[in-house]
């Protein structure tokens, strides 16, 4: 019996070596989902990019009317926030508190951070985001910092959270009108 | 028959032997091969259109919408990426009206969307994805990459006085 024992466990007969086991069961799934889920990060990362950006360019577009004829410029902080939330909560299919909806894009709610900055010093102001970036401004801007929830590709997973700014200054554009 | 076969040694030759072994990671390495190729026919078009339509929308915000010349310009850009210009559909829209053929700023006229209008110009790009390899993703069950349409939306608020 121990004979019979020891030749099937040094039998080379339907031998799959360790490493195709390795292989099979751990690199390639481990390959694919890298690739997939990096795929689907970067389109997302861009995305959300996108999304701040478009919020801040928005929100800049608000400006205190009566200031503006005694050439100052000043950007309407209530407007300005609502206007950020809109245009997030618009893109993502979202409540407009930015609660989730059943077929929301995201799979929990957004931390929305909206600073406005209207007393800008002469020769600009620089400040860092908390993602370490430096930031320098000449005229009236928003910054929006956004932290959104995202599903990987693969559902099983947890997910994470994608971390992104956009930031726009106040502009005059001439026109002929 | 099978005793002769045995014992001709035809069941246990080794000559022109590919193990099961080889078998088995060559078509690993095929799945793989291809989701790579996936990765490119996918992910790179949109990234780059992701860019186009973000730069585009920055000019439908400061012109109020999109010009003619606008539209015809990104459809040249993609039609340069290699993506079929005739059945690319791009789209400036408010709620109510189309912002798609507004007056350039260096005109006069008063059709675009004023800054104080309170209506966001929603920005679609939609392009027929690239479906060449589409049928190997498939088959394989790489449905995360095959898609028919790539199509991207944005939204701005107009600067234009």
């Amino acid at each position: 019996m121990n004979t019979r024992i020891k030749k099937l466990i040094k039998s080379k007969d339907g031998f799959v070596s360790i490493y195709t086991i390795l292989w099979l069961t751990v690199l390639v799934p481990l390959l694919i989902f890298i690739l997939i889920n990096f795929t689907t990060m970067i389109k997302q990362k861009i995305n959300y990019k996108n999304i701040c950006d478009n919020a801040a360019s928005s929100a800049v577009t608000h400006l205190n009317q009566v200031a503006l004829t005694d050439g100052i410029l000043e950007i309407r902080v209530s407007d300005a926030e609502t206007i950020v939330k809109k245009i997030i909560a618009r893109d993502l299919n979202l409540n407009d508190d930015l609660s989730l909806k059943p077929d929301s894009l995201i799979t929990g709610k957004p931390v929305i951070e909206t600073k406005i900055y209207n007393d800008i010093p002469q020769d600009g102001l620089t400040f860092s985001t908390k993602f370490g970036n430096s930031i320098t401004i000449t005229k009236p801007s928003v910054v929006v910092i956004g932290e959104f929830p995202v599903a990987t590709s693969f559902k099983s997973a947890q997910g994470s959270t994608i971390k992104t700014y956009g930031v726009a200054q106040v502009q005059f554009n001439e026109t002929t009108n | 028959m099978k005793g002769k076969l045995l014992k001709k040694g035809h069941l246990v030759n080794k000559k022109g032997f590919v193990s099961i072994e080889t078998i088995l990671s060559m078509v690993f390495v095929l799945i793989f091969f291809v989701l790579i190729v996936e990765f490119f026919n996918y992910i790179y078009p949109t990234i780059n259109l992701q860019v186009e339509t973000h730069t585009l929308t920055q000019r439908a915000k400061v012109q109020g919408g999109l010009t003619n010349s606008d539209v015809l310009n990104m459809k040249s850009k993609l039609k340069n990426k290699g993506f079929d210009e005739s059945k690319v559909i791009i789209t400036a829209k408010t709620k109510t009206l189309d912002r798609s053929n507004v007056t350039p700023m260096t005109q006069t006229g008063t059709n675009y969307e004023k800054r104080d209008s309170g209506d966001e110009i929603i920005v679609r790009v939609e392009v027929p994805a690239h479906t060449e390899v589409d049928g190997w993703a498939l088959a394989i069950g790489s449905r995360a990459f095959a898609r028919k349409t790539h199509i991207i939306e944005e939204r701005i608020y107009s600067e234009r006085w």
